[in-house]
């Protein structure tokens, strides 16, 4: 059915149009007052020279690694979800999903009760055994960062995973080709627009990420201090490079909407 | 004999259960809906275990329950038509054609040659470079048909391979159709409503019937 044609009976009523409208302008506002406070001339210099380029970069590294993890661990996790039947699997679920709800800052003291090397649980075996310390570490940021961007790889992949209509991957077996082959050259490729916008979100989510990492791994300058956590304490000293390094986030995060389009989000239609 | 099968499967509520010995012939399968006819051709293709009992194709054990001995589709060297026509939406027509030769070693190349021939032949070479969403159904089928035969399978299934095509290509096509299958050594299965069909494509019919409807469970039973 045409959604431009009116149906009698079915009017949208004036007062949620009212809502709506509202909706808009509480999520756009922000964004203006966002806009508008950056100093434009400056901007390059702002997020190219001292603690906001060390952030930035740090951020990078970190937060690519991090998905990488995510799309390791993910990606088998959320076949098992998707395709196999077992006992529990709606609980394993909800536990996945968990760090998606989850305060982050908890997730960050979780983290400590695991990895920490006094107290955590395999933290002291880590140091011990490979002198690993995850605490206060690029890695523990990685650590971080991968613990809340791994449910939303896995909740896009699994759901992509449904949607495949099995048959093609029989009729691909029909065809001769092998259960890897059939992985590799068909499910994958019917996989990629899920796979993708997975990336995506995950490597946003990592990037973002605050909470369990200012917990986990601190807030050391040019080793744990990401860009999210220097644009919170440039707020009060540099507010210019704040502003600066607020639009270069905001500026992926829209680059990774732009990427998801038609993927993830458009799909309902 | 060609293909001997006995045993049974089941699959929710539809328990199928099969005794049939065939030799090199075309073998039209009949029925209403969801006494499983599929279900059948997906048994032999590879894709559904028996439950218990045996399947032998041209005097090769391809299931045996009892001696745990399963050959999986991959294996197998069918040629399939699912109803709904499963062309690789990421392939062009000629590279789905050209697949099931590639994943036996054929080059690319030549795979393709092969394929386009094939399609000429049959009246599909202006569709080669088309992607499956652009054709329509009538034409996605005969793509799928062509795919099915190319690699000169020992077992061909297919399942109402000429539903989606109107009264004029469906003549065509079933001419094509049993020109193909004649030329090609073992048992070939048909499914298929259409009388004319059965008529003109198949050397003999095997009706499934259901003897008798429980209330929560349906059974099927085929007689040779």
């Amino acid at each position: 059915m045409s959604t431009k044609k009116r149906r009698v009976g079915a009017e949208t009523p004036t007062f949620v149009w009212v809502g709506a409208s509202c909706a808009l302008l509480f999520l756009l506002l922000p964004l203006v007052g966002l806009l508008k406070s950056i100093a434009w001339s400056g901007i390059f210099g702002a997020v190219t020279s001292g603690p906001a380029s060390e952030a930035l970069r740090l951020s990078l590294i970190t937060s690519v690694f991090a998905t990488m993890i995510a799309l390791v661990l993910g990606l088998p996790l959320a076949w098992v979800l998707a395709r196999i039947e077992f006992r529990g699997r709606s609980m394993v679920r909800a536990l996945v999903m968990l760090p998606m709800v989850l305060p982050p800052v908890v997730g960050g003291v979780a983290l400590l009760g695991a990895y920490g090397k006094s107290n955590g649980l395999i933290g002291g075996w880590l140091f011990d055994v490979f002198g690993l310390q995850l605490t206060f570490s690029p890695l523990g940021v990685v650590i971080a960062e991968a613990f809340v961007a791994l449910p939303f790889l896995v909740m896009a992949v699994e759901s992509g995973l449904r949607s495949i209509d099995p048959r093609f991957e029989e009729s691909a077996a029909t065809m001769g080709l092998g259960p890897s082959e059939r992985f590799l050259k068909v499910t994958l490729r019917l996989l990629a627009p899920s796979l993708i916008a997975g990336v995506a979100v995950a490597w946003a989510r990592a990037l973002g990420e605050f909470g369990a990492t200012i917990t986990f791994a601190g807030n050391i300058e040019g080793r744990t201090q990401t860009t999210p956590l220097a644009v919170y304490l440039l707020l009060e000293s540099d507010p210019e490079a704040a502003y600066a390094l607020s639009f270069v986030l905001l500026a992926v995060c829209v680059a990774v909407l732009v990427a998801m389009r038609g993927s993830w989000m458009g799909r309902r239609s | 004999m060609s293909v001997v099968l006995q045993g049974s499967v089941r699959q929710g509520r539809l328990i199928l259960d099969i005794d049939v010995a065939v030799g090199d012939e075309i073998v039209a399968i009949s029925g209403v809906n969801g006494i499983g006819k599929t279900t059948f051709l997906r048994v032999l293709a590879g894709l559904l275990p028996l439950d218990n009992g045996t399947l032998q194709v041209n005097g090769i054990v391809l299931d045996d329950v009892d001696k745990q001995i399963f050959v999986p589709a991959h294996l197998r060297n069918v040629g399939m038509v699912f109803q709904d026509n499963v062309l690789l939406p990421f392939l062009s027509a000629l590279d789905n054609v050209a697949y099931p030769l590639m994943a036996t070693g054929v080059g690319r190349q030549q795979a393709q040659q092969l394929a386009i021939d094939a399609m000429e032949q049959h009246g599909t070479g202006h569709l080669a470079q088309m992607k499956p969403t652009q054709l329509s159904g009538g034409q996605q089928q005969r793509v799928a048909l062509v795919r099915a035969l190319i690699n000169r399978p020992q077992l061909v299934l297919l399942d109402e391979p000429l539903s989606a095509l109107d009264v004029d290509a469906r003549r065509e096509v079933r001419s094509w159709l049993r020109d193909q299958l004649k030329s090609l050594p073992g048992t070939k299965f048909v499914v298929t409503h259409d009388l004319v069909d059965i008529a003109e494509l198949c050397d003999r019919e095997i009706a499934f019937m259901q003897p008798q409807l429980l209330s929560n469970e349906t059974q099927t039973t085929i007689v040779r």
